[in-house]
């Protein structure tokens, strides 16, 4: 436990010191580029040979930000234009992102307006229609372009051996953050949901092949000790994030369990599996394809909202938490469906609407209070 | 009451949706789920089948999937790829063209009826005649002073939206320049108020509310010659892979820079003094960048461009009073710059 305790604390200082983890690889001489939502091809900046930082915006106002968007925008994406014209990314080659929604389009040209040639934007363009021969090569097509702007800006070559190498060890993180989240999710006196969120971000941050050494060894620590679950409120979290402290710290506080999670940042991130017996950048367009069940993606049957109560049935968890981030168009759209697939299944509901910028959360507070009692 | 009220109430309500959406979506999908319009007035047949295009936003593809859902109906999807760089490349065109063709297959699958190519090159040619008619009518708020209530325009466009395949729309589009062009010879006008100030409107129109939007501009003389959204459906090509060009080529998706020169270049035809630039609760897209593409635009141009809040269609997003005083103040500022006649 001891030991659990240590490696906890690692991922915890690391999640809560970006800055710190960015003079790290700026001081070892490396290029070091961010890379925003979703689902971006982070496997091409680690074969450049720069180290993939995440940019997922933070807690804060946005003020200058508010000079390109109007209010009504993503908390995500306002703060993180927000972090770029205020400097505090400063020492990124670059920023990749992709235009998955109607803000990140907008965002993308923000970018290029506010922060321009300081931090170069890396645009991945994505094809929706994704079980087609079309979308494939599209996509193949585009990864190739996105390919070179990330060699200018990580001053780096990206070849087909180097490629595979980078999408073996992303394949081995995913399966052991799959992995991670699962045993969080059965050990919750061990790993709280505010230190699962830490090792979580804390791969935002790290080298790949760092962090996965040590989620390895936190798995590994965990599996050999019994369950924990019994006495939580074990939940879904759905979404797109969830690191507002505010609410993270309510959930231990009240005694909630995250056994599986359907957050954008989290486990949606981690399903991709990419295939290795193919050219690399065909095999990253694959696994782009073969993504599914997802908001942010074309979903003519809805495959997400099964998924967020197929998840909820086999995780065993009470009830299922929307942490909806204010002005996401593509989970409003899915919100109202999630909730009465949940509904017609039994599945105890909740939503709370969520966002960077907002500075108190007591009504989230009562709602889950109330929540908990149901569960 | 506002004929829409009943239905994004119903949306927001009964159906669950966030206010924050864009209203197009939530009154479509309450009217899906109602099937008859709270007003009395008359009902649309509900669809057999829905055929998206996310080249204006990509709400069209969530709102879409949701209809289909709903209807249990089958959504064909034309995925446009927003383009971060000025020109359509050439895999956008070879996607879009692949969706297009795989359209025709899913089309013929639905109906039951087989494709008929001459037909289709019909259609095209009356369409691209219609676009450019549209195009031409449109044009004529270019004279100074302009022929044309430019507010006008934001009627005639249902057709070239809606109808751009019927030889109707291009008898129309005829008959419309041919009243513009007598309006010009005989030194007449549809715009009954001096016109102290030409103006741009950017952005989608305030549809609940176009008397209030126009009236103030109307007692302070200030026509509106030049917009993007109206001409916008005037799509021209004459082969395939320009048609697939031409849709991945509407304002929305576009990039910021190709943006600015397409309001430029129609601000400069129209001799404007000055902008107006709606910011629309409902359109993500539209609004994302249109502080930046004001500065721009107001900067090359070296006219004021002034921003007022509103919506395209839920009438609880916009003030009359905030409209109103967005546009004295943009009235002042052209008079103490010596802008306008």
């Amino acid at each position: 436990m001891a030991a659990i305790e240590t490696m906890l604390a690692t991922f915890e200082h690391v999640a809560t010191n970006p800055h710190e983890q960015l003079k790290e690889h700026l001081d070892a001489g490396k290029r070091v580029i961010g890379v925003g939502p979703y689902y971006a091809p982070e496997e091409l900046v680690h074969a450049a040979g720069a180290v993939p930082f995440g940019v997922w915006g933070c807690s804060g106002t946005a003020n200058e930000a508010r000079k390109y968007f109007p209010p009504f925008y993503c908390s995500l994406c306002q703060m993180t234009l927000e972090m770029g014209l205020t400097g505090k990314l400063a020492g990124l080659s670059g920023y990749m992102t992709t235009a998955l929604c109607d803000t990140q389009r907008a965002a993308s040209q923000n970018w290029r307006a506010g922060v321009g040639n300081a931090i170069p934007l890396i645009y991945v363009s994505q094809p929706q229609n994704r079980a087609t021969e079309f979308g494939r090569a599209y996509a193949v097509e585009s990864y190739r372009q996105v390919a070179h702007e990330i060699e200018e800006c990580a001053h780096g070559i990206i070849d087909d051996e180097g490629l595979a190498a980078s999408i073996k060890l992303y394949n081995e993180w995913r399966a052991a953050m799959r992995q991670f989240v699962k045993l969080a999710g059965t050990h919750p006196a061990e790993v709280g949901v505010q230190a699962r969120l830490a090792v979580i971000n804390a791969g935002y941050y790290m080298e790949k092949a760092d962090h996965l050494a040590l989620v390895n060894e936190l798995n590994a620590a965990l599996a050999a000790l019994p369950e924990s679950a019994e006495g939580f409120k074990r939940v879904v979290l759905s979404g797109i994030f969830e690191d507002i402290p505010a609410i993270t710290g309510m959930l231990d506080e009240l005694g909630y369990a995250v056994v599986a999670d359907d957050l954008a940042k989290e486990s949606r991130s981690f399903a991709m599996v990419v295939p290795e017996d193919e050219p690399p950048f065909e095999a990253l367009a694959d696994a782009w394809c073969a993504l599914e069940g997802d908001s942010l993606l074309y979903d003519p049957e809805k495959a997400h909202v099964k998924k967020v109560v197929d998840l909820a049935r086999e995780s065993g968890a009470a009830g299922v938490i929307l942490l909806l981030a204010k002005f996401c168009d593509p989970e409003e759209f899915d919100a109202p469906l999630v909730k009465a697939a949940c509904r017609e299944a039994g599945i105890p509901f909740l939503q709370i609407e969520i966002d960077q910028s907002t500075e108190t959360y007591e009504q989230a507070r009562t709602q889950l209070e109330a929540f908990g009692g149901l569960l | 009451m506002p004929p829409t009220l009943p239905l994004l109430e119903h949306a927001e309500g009964d159906l669950g949706y966030s206010s924050d959406l864009c209203a197009y979506a939530r009154i479509s999908l309450a009217y899906a789920d109602v099937g008859a319009c709270p007003n009395g007035e008359r009902d649309m047949p509900l669809p057999d089948f829905v055929l998206c295009c996310n080249n204006i936003c990509n709400c069209m593809m969530k709102w879409y999937e949701n209809l289909g859902k709903h209807l249990g109906i089958p959504v064909i999807m034309i995925d446009v790829p927003y383009s971060n760089d000025y020109d359509i490349d050439e895999k956008r065109i070879a996607y879009v063209g692949a969706q297009f063709r795989a359209a025709i297959k899913q089309l013929e699958e639905i109906t039951g009826k087989t494709w008929d190519e001459d037909k289709f090159q019909e259609v095209c040619r009356r369409s691209s005649e219609c676009g450019r008619l549209w195009l031409e009518a449109a044009s004529y708020t270019n004279y100074k002073p302009s022929p044309v209530n430019g507010f006008e325009l934001f009627n005639h466009m249902a057709v070239a939206t809606v109808a751009r395949g019927r030889e109707e729309s291009v008898d129309a589009f005829r008959m419309l320049i041919d009243d513009y062009r007598s309006f010009v010879a005989n030194n007449e006008s549809n715009w009954h108020a001096p016109e102290n100030h030409r103006i741009m409107f950017e952005g989608i129109a305030c549809w609940p509310y176009l008397r209030a939007t126009l009236t103030p501009l109307k007692e302070a003389g200030v026509n509106t010659t030049a917009m993007v959204y109206g001409p916008a459906f005037g799509l021209t090509y004459r082969t395939f892979d320009e048609m697939v060009e031409a849709y991945c080529s509407v304002p929305n998706a576009v990039n910021l820079e190709r943006s600015v020169e397409l309001r430029k270049q129609v601000g400069a035809a129209g001799k404007i003094d000055g902008g107006l630039v709606h910011i629309n609760r409902s359109c993500k897209m539209w609004s994302g960048f249109a502080p930046e593409l004001a500065r721009r635009v107001s900067a090359d141009l070296g006219v004021p461009m002034i921003t007022f809040d509103g919506d395209q269609a839920d009438p609880r997003n916009f003030s009359e009073a905030q409209y109103q005083t967005r546009v004295e103040g943009l009235v002042e500022i052209m008079e103490s710059t010596g802008k306008g006649a």
